[in-house]
Parts: C-alpha cells; sequence; structure tokens
C-alpha cells in the first residue's frame, strides 16, 4: 500500500508531504525512540504522540516513509522543514494510537 | 535511551570518540531532593562555538555521513532530560575538551528509569580501559569513586580488559553500587 492510500482512507491532515508513491507494508505505534530504532523495520507508518525533531531522525535511520501524530498535538516548525527534506510524510490525527492503529489494521497493514 | 544509564553510555562514548585519554563522570543523585545529574568532563578535541551551537541538532553529526547522517546522542539526552522539567549544558573549546551536564527531575512522570548505572560504568571501563576513567558516583550523602589508574595500580595489572578482571570488575561496582544505596556510612573504592 502506498503512502498516498492510507492518506486517502483514513482522511489524515497532511502536514508535510513526502513521497506519496512509497510503499508502506508495515505498521509500528510506540513512544519511546530507542524502541522503534532498535526494533520497527523499514517501509513502515509510524504512530506516535511524539512531536519533536528528533523522531525525523529516527525515522531517516530506520527507513520508515510516514508518520502519524495523535491526539491532535501542536507540532513544531522545524519537525516538518526536517521531515520535508528527509521525504516522509507526517500526517495528524485527533484519534488516539490504538483507534488510528486498528484502522491502520482494517485498511490491510498488520 | 530507555534510561539515564544509556545516555550516560552514549555521552562518555563521544568523549572516547573525539580521542580523549582522560573522562571524568559524575553522577549525582538526591532521591530526597529528587534530581539525577551527571556531568562528563573529557579532555578530547573538542569543538568550535560554531559546533557547540549546532550539535543538539539530531541531523548534525561529524560520522561518515555514509553509515548514517544523523547525530543522535546528543539531541536524545536533550529532548528526554528537558522532558523531565530538567536541562542539559555544554561547553567545549577546541583542542582542551568538552563537558556535558545533564539533569533529570525524577518526580516527573515522563522521567526515564535510572537503569543499570553500574553496568554502564563498567561497560566504559572494559571497552576502552586503556583510557583513564574517573568515576564519582554520589547517592545522598555518600559516595564512591572509581579511577581505573588507582585500580590498575592496586591489582599490579596493565589491563582491565580481560575475562578476569571483567568478573573481578563487576562484583566490585556491583557492591560499591549497592552500598551506597543501601549501607550507612561512606565508601571510597580505587
Ligand atoms: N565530547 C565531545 N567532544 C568533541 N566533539 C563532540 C563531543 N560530543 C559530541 N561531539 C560532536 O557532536 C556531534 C553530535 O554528537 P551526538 O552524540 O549528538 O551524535 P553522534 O555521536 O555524531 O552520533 P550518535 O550519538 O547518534 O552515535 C558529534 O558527531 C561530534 O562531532
Ligand atoms: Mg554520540
Amino acid at each position: 500500500m502506498k503512502v498516498r492510500d492510507i492518506l486517502e482512507r483514513l482522511k489524515l491532515a497532511v502536514l508535510s508531504e513526502g513521497d506519496l508513491d512509497a510503499e508502506v507494508k508495515n505498521g509500528y505505534t510506540c513512544d519511546l525512540l530507542s524502541e522503534v530504532m532498535g526494533k520497527a523495520q523499514a517501509d513502515t507508518v509510524w504512530i506516535t504522540v511524539q512531536t519533536h525533531v528528533n523522531i525525523i531522525a529516527v525515522a531517516t535511520v530506520v527507513g520508515i516513509r510516514m508518520i502519524i501524530l495523535c491526539n491532535g498535538h501542536e507540532v513544531p516548525e522545524d519537525m516538518l522543514n526536517k521531515a520535508k527534506k528527509e521525504q516522509i510524510t507526517v500526517a495528524r490525527t485527533g484519534k488516539n494510537p490504538f483507534e488510528i492503529s486498528c484502522e491502520i489494521c482494517k485498511i490491510g497493514i498488520r | 535511551m530507555r534510561d539515564i544509564s544509556q545516555h550516560i553510555m552514549d555521552i562518555a562514548q563521544n568523549s572516547v570518540k573525539a580521542r580523549a585519554n582522560e573522562i571524568e563522570i559524575l553522577v549525582n543523585e538526591s532521591p530526597k531532593e529528587k534530581y539525577f545529574e551527571f556531568e562528563i568532563r573529557d579532555n578530547g578535541m573538542g569543538m568550535d562555538e560554531k559546533m557547540c551551537k549546532r550539535v543538539f541538532d539530531p541531523f548534525v553529526t561529524t560520522r561518515d555521513k555514509k553509515i548514517r547522517h544523523v547525530g543522535l546522542g546528543l539531541s536524545l539526552l536533550k529532548a528526554n532530560a528537558e522532558r523531565s522539567g530538567g536541562y542539559v549544558e555544554l561547553v567545549s573549546h577546541p583542542n582542551k575538551g568538552t563537558r556535558v551536564k545533564a539533569l533529570f527531575k525524577m518526580d516527573s512522570i515522563d522521567c526515564p528509569p535510572v537503569g543499570a548505572l553500574g553496568g554502564a560504568f563498567l561497560s566504559l571501563i572494559i571497552c576502552d580501559s586503556a583510557l583513564h576513567w574517573r568515576i564519582i558516583r554520589k547517592y545522598a550523602e555518600k559516595k564512591y569513586i572509581l579511577d581505573t589508574c588507582k585500580i590498575k595500580k592496586t591489582l599490579g595489572v596493565q589491563k582491565l580488559s580481560s575475562v578476569k578482571m571483567y568478573s573481578i570488575l563487576k562484583e566490585y561496582i556491583e557492591r560499591l553500587e549497592s552500598n551506597v544505596k543501601h549501607n550507612g556510612g561512606e565508601e571510597h573504592g580505587g
């Protein structure tokens, strides 16, 4: 499934557009960066409540294609700038990580 | 980083990479005032003023960019310390050395756990046992000191990186850690 498909099917608000044709094969829900770094796989959509430029750095190391920020938090500008530069799509939702993980699962990513 | 001990290892490894031969680690934990503070001082290559301002950007590193173009150690430390209500300070001078100080507020719900402090000290000492490590660990009113020069002298060895030394040091540090936290009186290592 492509980043673009997830955005459309879940009707998410895009904060920073990366490579919309990037293929997403896995999902990972976690807020602890060390855990994501050690355990998440490449080509992942990452679901988190963390909003800090550090998550973009972690995402580039892991090969995460898309980040969904939950609970509708404010997002710092520098984070979105870095996301753009690194071609990582960042979307935001008011839903919580469990709800959005369920939705991702329903459209076929497990 | 899962815990503060991993941060200490990580920041101390920066000092090793900066080719320091003397590294001092001060750890000060105050269970009463609910803070955890550490400071790492080295005599490595240091950084100029411009670099000092940039090091907390996770996309700044002097490592081989082909391997990785991010430098997370200091950025993650700063984010975690600040999330607990604490801070990180860095002072560095080219060819002189670097000092990094971090404070965590332990009464914050978002403060990471301390983790295996003794284990962190042990792996630093063993992995780069040619360096002079001086570790001063304070807990409340008590403290112990690990000084690798003194340890080598006392034991009459040149190197600390053997299997035998590993188990001796492991036991020794575990005992110091446990004494500093549980028993009365002051104990000095070294
Ligand atoms: N003690 C130090 N002495 C000299 N330079 C340092 C020191 N600590 C950090 N630096 C400089 O700051 C940069 C960023 O450090 P940081 O720990 O954030 O990332 P890194 O070490 O490059 O990568 P990582 O920590 O992710 O392995 C380093 O690449 C180095 O150039
Ligand atoms: Mg580092």
